[in-house]
């Protein structure tokens, strides 16, 4: 059995609360960026995100994401043992290519991951020209 | 021999025994694997390829371990709790889509996952609950009625 999948449970739950820091959390969510032919598809990481508590706007040119992470604190009554998350916001910022088309993009959550479909813009090519036979 | 998050180089026999920096060597691998410990090097095969985050609380009544499984479902994980080892286990699949895609950013994680955590003989597998909300899932794990803390009556004579 592999030592890096197995937690050693510390003997100090105040050195735990210690180390998580007062006040809000800020985290940076994971994200993967794919490209099909009519958009782009951002898939972000949020656990414990609601789709009430996720936000996602567009300005300038710039795409914005947010994330309430509403999880429970450690009751009073129990030692926390590890810490390796906790309640917090996440957020994170995108360029968006001037191809995007803004009306049509669609953002889903579920399951603490929040899809994002970025449709590309059909770009024209200019007027079609019949050619007539002289 | 522990996983290393930055490998230091094979134990060299050159080293001199009780060398201040073998000290120093040491502290720093078992730094590194007692708090980064989870950092997933990638593996092929049917080993784990990543750690999800993981959170333990204790009471006197029970445990609660929360892990974060953003994307996943009941249908992806695997719960166990075995003499007293719990185990958190799954995949998470890649999205299978016929399009022709191009990656630009890949930091999710994806592939199988494992955590495991020993918590003593004084728990009751047959009482666990598992609950899955927004990709967070939370297992609350009873203690046995013997490990409960028991108060005693001090009476006077």
């Amino acid at each position: 059995m592999r030592q890096s999948e197995r937690t050693v449970l510390p003997r100090d739950p105040e050195a735990v609360r210690r180390s998580m820091a007062p006040g809000p959390r800020h985290y940076l969510p994971t994200v993967d960026v794919v490209e099909t032919e009519d958009e782009v598809l951002l898939l972000v990481n949020m656990p414990g995100v609601d789709a009430d508590k996720a936000d996602v706007s567009l300005e300038a040119g710039k795409l914005h994401i947010s994330g309430l992470a509403e999880l429970d604190t450690v009751a009073p009554e129990f030692k926390p043992l590890n810490l390796d998350f906790g309640p917090g916001h996440f957020a994170r910022s995108f360029v968006v290519h001037e191809r995007v088309d803004p009306e049509g993009i669609r953002a889903q959550m579920q399951h603490g991951v929040l899809r994002i479909a970025l449709p590309k813009r059909k770009v024209r090519s200019g007027k079609q020209i019949e050619v007539t036979r002289e | 021999m522990g996983m290393n998050l930055i490998p230091w180089g094979k134990r060299s026999d050159k080293a001199v025994v009780g060398h201040p920096i073998n000290n120093l060597r040491q502290e720093m691998d078992r730094l590194f694997e007692d708090f980064l410990g989870d950092w997933p090097l990638l593996r092929s095969g049917g080993e784990p390829t990543f750690a999800p985050r993981l959170n333990v609380a204790e009471s006197d009544t029970e445990f609660t371990v929360t892990t974060e499984l953003p994307g996943m479902t009941e249908k992806d994980v695997e719960v166990s709790l075995s003499e007293g080892r719990l185990s958190i286990s799954g995949e998470k699949k890649t999205e299978k889509e016929e399009k022709e895609k191009s990656y630009h950013l890949v930091e999710r994680s994806y592939g199988k996952f494992s955590r495991l955590l020993d918590l003593g003989a004084s728990v009751d597998a047959a009482k666990v609950a598992a609950v899955f909300k927004d990709g967070v899932l939370t297992v609350t794990v009873p203690k046995t009625e013997a490990a409960k803390p028991k108060k005693i009556d001090i009476s006077t004579r």
